[in-house]
């Protein structure tokens, strides 16, 4: 976040600097701006807070090169110190001269600290004492002023993991070329605002090489008060063999690494299911049909097809088969995309010769009234090979 | 309470007496199904003066034919008494599993004998064979259960390992300093499951290789990526398990949730799943590599305790659960490839919970409460520890539940939720829990085919201990999402082609946080209101698809902070094929930003298309990828155009235990471009040539 009154400190710095030099010849004098920028940020309560300040600070000596540093910060609650950062911050060495000084920081508050000031209710600052190597050492203190919200306040990102979706939570994948892949990331969030980020990707072509991330998808989500959220990638490449590398970039607010995730495509093998193998058209019922006692179930033959055999799958909703995914695997028309077929429920078998049939009542009984299944018929040569199978299609049973 | 709804679903309907299927099935379609089948076998059998009374006879599962036993292709003999009634036998069904295999007997002698068309999976097996009688109802006459194995030492040993290896050469690239000119790459995954009698161990793990460690999981050239090992023993009346490496114990609760980590748990039971009692110890956060391989191996990043299950009523098994948690442990750092901006921290706490379905499983009740000890800055730091109690109720109600209506069901869930956690209510265990709210939703869930509806408006108040110096804010909050597809049914109009398929969706989410309470001497900070819609819309038709959608994001800073915004993002994809051998999926993202207070508007854009290519079908294909992107505006990026491509020569395709190669020619380039601002170029190209292997193998 910018602050509107940024524009107007070095004008300030420099009337500051005029008035320090108009006072006569200074010996090492580091003086502190009218305050820090900004001079005031919002910790939250509920996790570990960070926020950004650019200390600025005059120089004016005319003996040597000197460098200005801050050796230590301090939270001080009601004035007393509790907590420190013993972190040196500094800026480049200077010459002889006056100069006035940017020198950034981000800072971590830990939410221990935030606790104890929300408890005590006494005001919480952060300070750093600023000096320089100069001969002589004159040290100020820059006090921010910090208040403690629990879910107001700046949005900050406290946590993000990122796991594939399948196999769920883990962190590492390996899949066969062209096959479904997506992530999730897990973000913990504190205060609103809007969440600006991006899913990125290195593809096989550059992680062998220098990894070059092209931009999957634009994130804009509205975070509005602290909490838990989950966020799908959009269906990861998987097009070709070797490495990729995701990465969850967040844009604003800043974090200090992305998380990452590893996954390995390998060559496509054979299926099981010989690439000759017939696809067997399901006549009837119709797509979503309706599957009762009196309708009847009936397939395009397979030559040499010793047994058939009719497969009820479950209807399971597809949380994940959003638009972009459907479009980015080229969903059938015949799949809505919104269920997808489950475990196995029910079945039966038929000799080769049949290519209509009733559904058995041992198989009905196991399916629910009012509720859609998938249905697939598979067929077997005498070998025991698989001689073709239908796509599943969904019905209803009445 | 999942697992109990899907019990209710699947496992209750019986097939005895007074279940549904007595409700007058047709005599035809039985008769049908079972005269085809028994056909042959009926025209051997010449009935005999004395018939068998049907109600007397007794069928016999004969042994396997090796005799020690079931083998996965072996055939499968049922004795029946010769002189059974015809009516009788037209009206048996054999059930082998969930499968109906009556049309599959044959008639060998005395015998029925089933051969299926596919080997039977090692295991155990359950065989039932059914009459139907007269009146509709089903007589169960017969019910064996055997075992398959695969040999006599065990009952099932399987095997199986996908293994990659690229060996690539650098053939030319700019921006490479210091690269090796020769690159290996390895990555695979396995299992292994072993199963013999009561015993069953299963084992899978990962790993990857890269000759450059810095773009390795950890580090390190080679490791290890994820595994986990099983071992469990079941009978009768128990079911125990051992498990090591990533896993998550299952628990759902203040304390413990989504907990995936590498570790060590052991859990016995009964093998009813009435009581189950699990014992943990688990890394506080994720880890990859052989590093602490067990996960438990430093105390100060490690969590453990304990998580029972029982279901105390038998008469209620289905229908009421209880669960309890504990748990001990710390945090120290981060886990591997996460963000986490945390310091260490220690902690201990438990959690009670009942879960239950009432009123034919329409009326869910369940409540739970926890304590929690958590200790910000671990035991060493200067804080003291803080202890408080979280708790929650809901009642949810399924006021419709496949209901008829024009044919399709229709289900309409109504519930309430309330919960409190305390402000300093916290878990290692449950990482992403957010304390600190006192919160009632009411939610409301319709489907109704291919058209879902959802709706949530909720209620929730902070700074829960009333602690000086924090505000408390109030939050309103209401979320609408609904989608459907128009998918006609088979005796419906057809849509007009241009319409193709259609889906759409529309999610509407807004949130008011309004600061009631402040510590003296300071200002509201937080009030806002921020408004989120999404609406989408898809279509497909015969071999191409689209899709749109459009975002809108506004905040509304009411306490005057970083200022209203209000953003746009816009989302346009397709894919389609281009002649028969390549498919091209082009898609664009552009988005506005605008803060108004500050003045400030950032534009961004992204542009790219995938495509992949059958130039000689299974032989040679190529897949592209481009990208472009840019924001301008308040925090300008450079202009990055982005151009990935392979072309794959696939010399072998991999098979079941024989390898496949490939040759690949890859690259990629990448030039940046600044603006006014960034004026900055930066240009990275490199091509390579690749031999690819993989080998999948199974046992």
């Amino acid at each position: 976040m910018t602050c509107p009154l940024r524009s107007l400190l070095p004008g300030l710095a420099l009337a500051f600097g005029c008035v320090l030099l108009a006072l006569g010849p200074a010996a090492a004098t580091v003086q502190p701006n009218p305050s820090p920028s900004p001079n005031n940020a919002t910790v939250n309560l509920l996790q570990g807070s960070s926020f950004s300040v650019i200390w600025q600070v005059s120089d004016a000596s005319t003996s040597a090169t000197r460098t200005v540093f801050s050796n230590q910060g301090a939270f001080l609650i009601g004035g007393a110190v509790v907590a420190t950062v013993n972190r040196r911050i500094a800026a480049p060495p200077i010459p002889p001269g006056f100069f006035n000084l940017n020198i950034p920081e981000t800072v971590i508050v830990p939410r221990s600290v935030a606790a104890q000031a929300a408890k005590s209710g006494a005001p919480l600052t952060y300070q750093r004492t600023f000096g320089s190597t100069d001969a002589v050492i004159t040290e100020v203190s820059l006090p921010i002023s910090l208040a403690v919200t629990g879910s107001g306040g700046d949005l900050l990102l406290s946590r993000i993991e990122l796991t594939f979706e399948a196999p769920a939570e883990a962190r590492f994948a390996s899949v066969d070329k062209d096959d479904r892949l997506r992530a999730l990331a897990r973000v913990r969030f504190g205060g609103s605002g809007l969440l600006q980020a991006r899913w990125v990707v290195a593809d096989p072509s550059s992680t062998v090489g220098r990894a070059v991330f092209r931009t999957l998808q634009i994130v804009r989500r509205n975070l509005p008060t602290s909490g838990e959220v989950e966020i799908l990638s959009p269906p990861l490449p998987t097009g070709e063999q070797g490495i990729y590398e995701l990465r969850f970039e967040v844009d604003d607010p800043e974090i200090e690494s992305p998380p990452r995730l590893l996954y390995q495509v390998r060559l496509k093998t054979e299926p099981e299911v010989s690439p000759d193998a017939a696809t067997i058209s399901l006549l009837s019922p119709g797509p979503r049909g309706p599957l009762d006692e009196d309708a009847s179930i009936s397939w395009s033959a397979v030559p040499g097809a010793v047994a058939y055999k009719v497969v009820f799958l479950e209807s399971l909703a597809d949380e994940t088969a959003d638009l972009e995914e459907r479009a980015r695997y080229g969903e059938l028309p015949d799949d809505p995309g919104v269920t997808r077929p489950g475990e196995t429920v029910a079945g039966f078998y038929l000799p080769g010769d049949t290519t209509e049939t009733l559904v058995p009542g041992t198989s009905m009984t196991r399916l629910a009234r009012n509720t859609r299944y998938y249905v697939q018929v598979l067929s077997w040569g005498p070998d025991g090979v698989i001689l073709g199978r239908s796509e599943p299609q969904e019905v209803l049973r009445r | 309470m999942a697992r109990l709804a899907k019990a209710t679903a699947a496992e209750q309907r019986p097939l005895g007496r007074g279940s549904r299927a007595e409700d007058g099935r047709r005599p035809l379609l039985r008769h049908r199904i079972a005269a085809l089948v028994l056909m042959g076998w009926l025209a051997a059998c010449l009935l005999p003066a004395d018939v068998v009374r049907a109600q007397d006879w007794q069928p016999e599962l004969r042994p396997s034919p090796s005799g020690a036993h079931w083998a996965p292709n072996d055939p499968i003999a049922i004795y029946l008494p010769p002189n059974l009634p015809i009516e009788v036998l037209q009206s048996l069904a054999l059930e082998l599993d969930n499968f109906d295999v009556t049309s599959l007997i044959q008639r060998e002698g005395d015998l029925a004998v089933l051969r299926l068309p596919e080997p039977l999976a090692p295991g155990e097996h359950r065989l039932r064979l059914v009459e139907y009688a007269q009146d509709g109802s089903i007589i169960e006459r017969g019910l064996w259960t055997f075992e398959v194995r695969k040999s006599a030492a065990f009952q099932n040993l399987e095997a199986q390992a996908n293994i990659a290896f690229d060996a690539t050469r650098i053939l030319t690239g700019d921006n490479l300093q210091g690269a090796d000119d020769n690159i290996f790459q390895s990555g695979g995954d396995g299992q292994v499951v072993f199963q013999d009698g009561n015993w069953q161990a299963t084992s899978q793990a990962n790993y990857l290789y890269d000759s450059r460690d810095e773009q390795s999981l950890t580090g390190r050239e080679a490791d290890l990526g994820e595994y986990v090992s099983t071992l469990t023993f079941q009978n009768d009346d128990l079911r125990s398990d051992a498990t090591l490496g990533h896993h998550d114990i299952g628990a759902t609760d203040f304390i413990m949730d989504q907990f995936y980590r590498r570790g060590v748990s052991l859990g016995i039971g009964s093998a009813d799943s009435r009581v189950q009692v699990t014992g943990f110890a688990l890394a506080s956060e994720a880890l990859l590599g052989v590093d602490r391989i067990s996960g438990i191996e430093d105390p100060d990043d490690r969590v453990q305790g304990g998580h029972v299950r029982l279901r105390p009523i038998d008469a209620l098994r289905d229908n009421l659960e209880l669960t309890g948690t504990y748990y001990q442990g710390e945090r120290t750092a981060g886990g591997d490839n996460e963000f986490v901006l945390d310091e260490r921290s220690d902690g201990n706490g438990f959690s009670f919970a009942a879960d239950s379905l009432w009123l034919d499983d329409r009326l869910r009740l369940r409540g739970e409460f926890a304590r929690s000890r958590f200790d910000l800055d671990s035991a060493d730091g200067a804080f003291d520890p803080e202890t408080d109690e979280a708790y929650s109720a809901l009642a949810s109600y399924a006021i419709l539940r496949d209901q008829p209506v024009d044919d399709l069901p229709l289900n309409w869930n109504l519930g309430l939720r309330h919960e409190r956690l305390g402000t300093f209510f916290g878990s290692i265990a449950n990482p992403f829990l957010v304390g600190d709210r006192i919160t009632t939703t009411l939610f409301s869930d319709v489907t109704w085919d291919t058209f879902a509806f959802q709706a949530q408006a909720g209620h929730q108040t902070n700074n829960v201990n009333g602690l000086d110096g924090l505000p408390r804010d109030r939050t309103l909050n209401l979320f609408l999402n609904g989608s459907y597809a128009l998918f006609p049914g088979p005796n419906d109009e057809p849509l007009p082609d241009w319409v193709g398929l259609p889906s759409f969706g529309l999610s509407f989410n807004v949130t008011d946080v309004k600061q009631t309470d402040l510590p003296p001497g300071t200002s509201a900070i937080g009030d806002n209101q921020t408004i989120s819609t999404t609406a989408s819309f898809s279509t497909f038709y015969d071999t191409w698809g689209w899709y749109l959608s459009e975002t809108l994001n506004v905040v509304n800073d009411k306490s005057g902070g970083d200022g209203d915004t209000l953003g746009f993002l816009t989302g346009l994809g397709a894919q389609f094929p281009v002649g028969d051998r390549v498919n091209l999926a082009p898609y664009t993202q552009w988005g506005l930003d605008d803060n108004q207070n500050l003045n400030e508007t950032l534009h961004t854009v992204l542009l790219g298309f995938s495509a992949d290519a059958q130039i000689l079908p299974e032989v040679l294909s190529s897949n592209v990828n481009y990208s472009y992107s840019y924001s301008r505006g308040a925090d300008s990026t450079l202009d990055t155009h982005i151009l990935g491509a392979e072309l794959l020569w696939t010399l072998l395709q991999a098979e079941q235990n024989r390898p496949g190669f490939g040759l690949a020619l890859s690259g990629s380039i990448q030039e940046s471009n600044g603006d006014a601002i960034l004026d900055t170029q930066d240009r990275v190209y490199q091509v390579f040539l690749s031999l690819k292997t993989t080998l999948p193998a199974r046992y």
